[in-house]
């Protein structure tokens, strides 16, 4: 039986694909004139003004001397973006010092870079520094939370991925953690043997969005293989979602407990139904292939 | 190529359809563009002081699908109708002070009927809190039938109702998967952090997960007996965890959760859509093999009803319990750079939980040929628990700027015992047609069976009808089980960089694991006697010379104990080394070598 998509039988991808863009509208609400000047909302009314931050002291010269020169340097907008990000609310605490705020707070001191007329070697810079130097200056702020504890140890580190291969605090793509790429395609950059895993017909649902690599998996490392995450109660991570797998049950399937449930499933994606690592399982003596 | 005018001015038609569409594609395709290219030079609008960015997209699917419909449900399932394919709102304060939020993100898609719908809300006031949630719902069709295919068998039923007879028995093809189901999880997270900037900083998270659906499920008894599961699972989590920076660069977390899991899944049988009599149905099951007797040979009377002596089951199949797990844990962990050179990790956790299972009932009613099984109830309370304690510890000494040590130390000791205090009550009849006869012993037996509705008590004439593969009339098993794992890990590295593209590594792990599986089995059987003086003589009863069923002076039943320990350890030393090349931003090489050198398993068992 030829497929017909109203009447369309020539090119059915094709015809799926137009309709698809036909009947995608894509509406934008904000309407009125485009954003205005940060410092002169709708209106005409003052932006309200944080408070000023405390006159830097020593080798820093705080962040407003950063944008004299790089409001749109190296890009157009390129310090209105770092305003809206969250790292700007750096500058708003002061109690810290200036070592803590802004700008310097990654690039460090700035007024030999300034005296220096812009000299780039006088100020750190995160493109062509090692994946250890990038993540010292991350971890120092960002290290006190199990979230980021196993860095020095993880694999990404091991293997000269720094923090900022993945997150960028100045052209975010992604606001939530600052990503320079969605998951999973940010992941895929670099693991596209996984990628390959996860277009199988049985696979978790990556590709859809509804589940995220982070999920099960920790990129910033941690205590168990694979940086693999644990349920609240230290068990499989699988039972996170898949609670009713958990137990404590009376009689046991000991290997799950014991091995794991990776013993007889693919957690990515399998060619065979329930993501199990053999097509046939009820058998007395296994296939001399696996699929 | 085309030969004569018919054929060229086809080829033309075709190709004049396949310009218009093209053009049709490259108009929406540069429409689509447009929109994309404004999508990413979007500033949003300032509404007081107020940053506003929104977007949505509104749309339809439209599908056509041939071929299995199922199998399109179970791979990939979207169905036709209007989509919400995309939401987003971000508002953020323009000067960083606002009253309640500085930064509120509203994220959804999937919505209308797309089988993954997902909404992200993260609101948040600098240095006050940090509020995260997650809200996803998954569809989960499964129904990719095996059975559908052309090996299945048509061997005719003779007397068979329609379908079941003629030159093939289209009926017994199944075209749906015995074991269909559509299954909703519901997964909540909510998480939300108090002073998150501060020295202390207080942590509350919520967790909701929700399983439920109708599936289909079988059962092995005499015939494969076609049943519905109504799905449900519920787990709800708390979290509250503190974090406190004591010393500089160190910080200590302590987190309790309280995790509360329900299993209310309960199974009946589907349907009986087959006569037995003019007022009863049964169910046949699912496997209809006339060749192979499947159900049972000559499974249709001359009188178009199912044969009274065959496997089958009527409306009376319950399989229900109300599982209830509490699993509270206390984490403490330690994070620590306090010196400079030196980074350390350390996490201590302990999970006490337990599980019951309430007012378990598994009750089967119709008919077992091989052992003439009509009604059977299992009854009992179940309780267990899981107690995991683990700890792991990391420590990294950066000795240079190339050169580093590196240490991970895992420990991990749980334990699941369970057990079930199991009641049994089995009643026997000759044929769909007969109710069961019962036995009454004279004396107090340790469990009194009830009879099921309609039952008879037996007599000399109307025995019980065991045969030689029945079970026992009444049975009181109490299966205790014990599994345990105890492993420590440990793993020492030392790591170089040779430059900021090739590096090495090479180090040491040692693997200790223990594993326990104990279990410890008490069987408590009672044989009643019938129908022929050989059968009289089941398990510890022995009947009188005259064939009458057992006095009470008899032994009621035999205990029966079992123990078993297994008990496996191993020692895997290893020895891991490995070379990384960065050839260019995003791609790495690694080489990896890990020999592992273990010790064989000792598996000591009684």
């Amino acid at each position: 039986m030829s497929r017909t998509i109203l009447g369309a039988t020539r090119s059915p991808l094709l015809t799926i694909l137009l309709f698809s863009l036909s009947f995608g509208l894509s509406a934008r609400l904000s309407a009125g004139p485009p954003a205005q000047d940060a410092a002169k909302p709708a209106g005409g009314q003052e932006k309200p003004q944080a408070a000023a931050p405390a006159a830097p002291s020593g080798d820093y010269v705080g962040s407003e001397t950063c944008k004299t020169c790089h409001e749109d340097r190296p890009s157009k907008g390129f310090y209105r973006d770092f305003e809206a990000s969250p790292h700007f609310v750096t500058t708003l605490d002061t109690k810290k010092g200036p070592e803590r705020q802004g700008c310097e707070a990654c690039h460090g001191p700035g007024k030999a870079h300034v005296e220096g007329g812009g000299d780039k070697t006088k100020i750190f810079a995160f493109k062509g520094a090692s994946a250890s130097e990038v993540s010292q200056r991350c971890l120092g702020c960002h290290q006190y939370g199990e979230e980021h504890s196993n860095y020095a140890r993880s694999v990404h580190l091991q293997n000269g991925v720094a923090c900022a291969d993945c997150h960028d605090p100045h052209h975010a793509k992604e606001s939530q953690f600052l990503l320079k790429a969605s998951q999973p395609a940010l992941c895929y950059s670099c693991h596209l043997d996984k990628k390959q895993q996860f277009t199988r017909p049985f696979h978790h649902r990556v590709n859809e969005g509804l589940v995220k690599c982070t999920d099960c998996h920790n990129p910033h490392g941690g205590f168990l293989a694979r940086q693999l995450r644990a349920t609240t109660s230290e068990d499989l991570v699988c039972f996170k979602c898949h609670a009713d797998k958990a137990g404590p049950f009376v009689y046991e399937h000991e290997s799950v407990k014991v091995e794991g449930c990776t013993i007889c499933h693919t957690p990515h994606g399998s060619s065979n139904a329930r993501l199990l690592k053999r097509a046939q399982v009820n058998r007395r003596r296994p296939p001399r292939f696996t699929t | 190529m085309p030969k004569t005018k018919k054929e060229w001015s086809i080829v033309m038609k075709n190709g004049r359809i396949s310009f218009g569409w093209l053009a049709i594609s490259v108009v929406v395709f540069l429409g689509a563009l447009e929109a994309q290219t404004q999508e990413q030079e979007q500033t949003g609008l300032n509404q007081g002081n107020y940053n506003v960015k929104q977007s949505i997209e509104f749309g339809g699917r439209v599908t056509g699908i041939s071929g299995d419909t199922q199998s399109y449900d179970t791979f990939v399932n979207l169905q036709q109708g209007p989509r919400l394919l995309g939401f987003t709102m971000d508002i953020n304060s323009l000067n960083h002070h606002e009253t309640w939020f500085d930064n509120f993100y509203f994220s959804n898609f999937g919505y209308g009927g797309d089988p993954n719908m997902v909404s992200r809300l993260r609101v948040a006031k600098n240095t006050w809190y940090k509020f995260d949630g997650l809200f996803r719902k998954d569809e989960n069709f499964w129904d990719y039938s095996l059975q559908a295919n052309p090996i299945n068998p048509t061997a005719p039923f003779a007397n068979g109702p329609a379908g079941f007879g003629g030159p093939i028995c289209t009926a017994c093809v199944l075209n749906f998967s015995p074991h269909n189901m559509n299954t909703r999880r519901k997964l909540g997270d909510y998480n939300l952090i108090i002073r998150p900037e501060s020295r202390v900083r207080l942590r509350l998270g919520y967790s909701r997960n929700l399983v439920e659906g109708p599936a289909f499920a079988t059962i092995h008894q005499g015939t494969e007996q076609f049943l519905f599961a109504d799905v449900k699972t519920t787990v709800n989590g708390y979290r509250v965890g503190l974090d406190v920076k004591l010393l500089p660069r160190t910080n200590i977390s302590y987190d309790q959760v309280w995790n509360y899991y329900k299993g209310d899944t309960g199974i009946t049988d589907f349907a009986q859509p087959f006569p037995l009599n003019p007022t009863q149905n049964v169910d046949l099951g699912v496997s209809f093999n006339a060749t192979a007797n499947q159900p049972c040979g000559g499974t249709f009377l001359a009188s178009g009803f199912v044969n009274p002596a065959c496997n089958a089951y009527f409306n009376g199949y319950l399989d229900h319990g109300r599982t209830r797990t509490n699993t509270p844990t206390e984490q403490l962990s330690v994070q620590s750079n306090y010196w400079q050179k030196l980074d350390l990790t350390a996490r201590v956790s302990y999970s006490s939980g337990d599980t019951n299972v309430f007012g378990y009932n598994q009750t089967i009613f119709g008919r077992e040929s091989r052992t003439n099984l009509r009604n059977q109830t299992n009854t009992g309370p179940v309780f267990g628990q899981r107690v995991a304690a683990a700890a792991d510890f990391g420590a990294t000494w950066q000795i240079t700027n190339k050169l580093s040590l590196l240490d991970t130390f895992h420990y991990s000791n749980w334990h699941n015992p369970a057990a079930f205090d199991a009641s049994s009550c089995s009643f026997l009849s000759p044929n769909l047609n007969t109710s069961a006869f019962f036995f009454t012993p004279s004396a107090p037996v340790p469990l009194t069976c009830v009879p099921p509705a309609g039952a008879a008590p037996a007599t000399a004439t109307n025995p019980v009808v065991h045969n030689a593969s029945s079970a026992p009339d009444v049975s009181i098993i109490l299966d205790s089980n014990f599994l345990k794992q105890e492993e420590r890990m440990n793993l020492a590295e030392v790591d170089y960089h040779f430059s900021q593209k090739l590096g090495a590594r090479i180090g040491f792990r040692y693997r200790y694991r223990i594993i326990a599986d104990n279990f410890y089995e008490t069987l408590n059987q009672m044989f009643y006697p019938g129908p022929t003086a050989a059968l009289a003589a089941r398990g510890a009863l022995r009947s009188r010379e005259s064939g009458e069923p057992c006095l009470a002076s008899e032994p009621p039943g035999r205990l029966h104990a079992k123990l078993g320990l297994i008990h496996q350890f191993s020692i895997r030393p290893g020895v891991c080394s490995g070379v990384r090349c960065r050839a260019t931003d995003q791609r790495i090489f690694r080489i990896v070598w890990d020999l592992d050198a273990a010790q064989p398993e000792v598996a000591d068992q009684f």
